[in-house]
């Protein structure tokens, strides 16, 4: 594999897993919204399948930035500035996203 | 009694690789946050790490339908408050275990040159690390609660 096709699957790695983790939660904010609230009755008797396909779609997801980043130019990455602030960001969003409506 | 025995040490074993996944999804933060080329041990490193985070999501996957039966009722009856940081926490796995995922690939994939796609692949690390953290903190004091059933 040639470098700048390495540099652009490595870019397109991390795409993965950012919007894998978000695409998640977004879909279990959606999930809370387009249904009723938290409900332990029902948290309770839920088979773990609702869980898989959760996963399973933000794996899809995740893999539509893959080809989509993939596909760029290796030039045209870097870190963009504060990078560190924005995961820091994206770390709190998600704690408190899953912590308000779990 | 010899079942009981084996979901509580396969609990338990979920409860300590969380542990493990934490402290080791740190170390590639530090290794990469500079950017340099990882050397043979660094990248020994950063692979043994996304298996020890994958092993402790694996497990946890495997045990759930025997916790569901078992324990997730009481749980809930005990507190339901704690209920719910149960489902926060299975839910923070699954960033973490993408994120690690993301910045193993991206640490292995990156060329000599590629300074800056390690110090992302560091920052996915460190959030992986911190959301771990969250996780096994979540983890123990949900199984303070409730656990398995000790057998007899």
């Amino acid at each position: 594999m040639s470098e700048g096709r390495r540099a652009r699957f490595g870019w397109a790695s991390l795409a993965f897993g950012l919007v894998a983790a978000i695409a998640y939660v977004a879909q279990r904010l959606l999930e809370i919204r387009s249904a009723t609230p938290v409900d332990p009755l029902l948290v309770i008797r839920e088979a773990h399948t609702a869980y898989y396909w959760r996963c399973a779609t933000a794996i899809w997801w995740g893999g539509v930035a893959f080809a989509v980043v993939a596909r760029g130019s290796a030039d045209g990455f870097g870190l963009p500035r504060f990078a560190a602030w924005w995961f820091g960001a994206l770390g709190i969003t998600l704690l408190l996203s899953t912590w308000w409506w779990p | 009694m010899v079942v009981a025995v084996i979901w509580r040490l396969l609990e338990s074993m979920h409860g300590h690789l969380g542990v493990l996944a934490a402290v080791a999804l740190l170390h590639p933060a530090i290794l990469l946050r500079r950017g340099l080329p990882l050397s043979r041990g660094g990248r020994w490193a950063v692979g043994l790490t996304g298996v020890v985070t994958a092993l402790a999501f694996g497990l946890g996957v495997g045990i759930y339908e025997a916790y569901r039966e078992l324990v997730k009722r009481s749980l809930f009856q005990a507190d339901r408050e704690v209920g719910l940081l149960f489902e926060t926490k299975e839910h923070l796995a699954w960033a973490v275990v993408s994120l690690a995922v993301g910045g193993v690939a991206a640490a292995f994939l990156a060329g000599p040159r590629d300074r800056d796609l390690r110090r992302g692949a560091a920052l996915a690390f460190a959030l992986a690390a911190l959301l771990c953290f969250v996780v096994v903190g979540l983890g123990t004091y949900v199984a303070s609660v409730r656990s398995f059933p000790e057998p007899g």
